[in-house]
């Protein structure tokens, strides 16, 4: 009767902890395999380049596992030419810094408008660069012009 | 073919397609044709008037369609405008000085934003002009261009009008004055890029 008892009270543990852990790991693992799609990497390039095994990489991309260790995650970024920083935020190991969060979602934003065939837009502008904030209005006429929300919560 | 050409003219066509249409069919054997040359055409299409205002460019933008209107906009941004499935729009900074207004830096940004606009749909005819790099070079000259050409068209009927003073001291008085005053206007129109970021603020 113990025995049982053991055996349900392991498995409601194990239920819980997967119950918390796979959205985390799938979420990481979706945000892993945007990387490696976004540099039209193959797994088997990947582990080339990054010396991580691409059955382990796959694994993690599918939410089968955790993030990985911080060293595995620095390869990583390196191959994905990203800041380790954001690897680490994501995967957890790291508080989410709000303000690089918004800067780096007025960011994406930006780069959908300009990449939409639908929309042309240009600007007057005082010396070469755009702002952050500038980024962020041109979002926000692209918003009111198509009527879709790409700056919710931001 | 040029006598065709003639007789496309903003009251058939007051748009802004009708007018890249026009300077496509008339210059197409020269391609791209220069900004000093667009600016010219513009200016003949749409009877653009001597003296430029806001005003002015409040009821043009409405002729063409184009929403416009006048914001603080985020710096560096001194105007902006999109184009999305024919809806048109452009946003036009609040000068930082009364002097800015003066030299005309809301209808120069205006009129570099329609470049940009025109730019589309030279694309969409399958004849584009500027290149991304050159854009922005492009615009600012066609302002230019614009505002000074309108300017100088009116140099001539202002002057035939002084010519009618029966007083001779009154009359050369009359064209030094006019003369010059036209031409401070358009050099305005010219040198403004060039300072518009030296004129004094509040």
């Amino acid at each position: 009767m113990y025995v049982v008892k053991l055996n349900c009270y392991l498995v409601l543990q194990l239920l819980t902890a997967i119950r918390y852990a796979v959205p985390m790991a799938s979420a990481f693992g979706a945000y892993l395999k945007r990387l490696r799609k976004e540099k039209g990497l193959t797994l088997k390039q990947v582990e080339a380049q990054a010396d991580v095994s691409n059955a382990y990489v796959s694994l993690i991309e599918r939410g089968l596992r955790p993030p990985p260790h911080p060293d595995i995650l620095q390869r990583l970024a390196k191959v994905y030419d990203r800041p380790v920083h954001e690897l680490m935020v994501e995967a957890g190991f790291l508080p989410q810094d709000a303000a690089l969060e918004k800067k780096r979602k007025i960011e994406e934003a930006y780069t959908h408008v300009t990449n939409d065939p639908k929309y042309s837009s240009g600007t007057r502008i005082k010396g070469a660069a755009l702002s952050l904030d500038a980024k962020r209005f041109i979002v926000e006429m692209y918003e009111k012009a198509s009527g879709r929300k790409l700056l919710e919560g931001v | 073919m040029d006598a065709q050409i003639d007789t496309i003219t903003a009251q058939s066509q007051p748009t802004l397609t009708g007018f890249c249409k026009a300077v496509l069919a008339k210059h197409a054997s020269k391609w791209p044709p220069d900004e000093h040359l667009i600016a010219e055409e513009f200016v003949a299409f749409f009877d653009v008037p001597v003296f430029v205002g806001f005003e002015y460019v409040i009821q043009f933008a409405a002729r063409l369609g184009i929403a416009l209107s006048e914001e603080k906009l985020p710096s560096p941004l001194r105007g902006h405008n999109h184009c999305y499935e024919g809806t048109r729009e452009i946003r036009v900074n609040i000068p930082e000085s009364s002097m800015a207004t003066t030299f005309g830096v809301r209808e120069h940004t205006f009129f570099h934003e329609l470049r940009e606009q025109l730019e589309y749909d030279f694309r969409q005819l399958g004849s584009p002009i500027a290149t991304p790099a050159d854009m922005e070079k492009r615009a600012e000259e066609f302002a230019t261009h614009v505002r000074a050409r309108a300017i100088m068209q009116g140099l001539a009927p202002a002057l035939e009008k002084v010519s009618e003073i029966k007083s001779g001291f009154w009359r050369g008085a009359a064209f030094v004055g006019a003369f010059a005053f036209m031409a401070a206007l358009g050099l305005g129109c010219i040198i403004l890029p060039n300072i518009e970021d030296q004129l004094p603020k509040p």
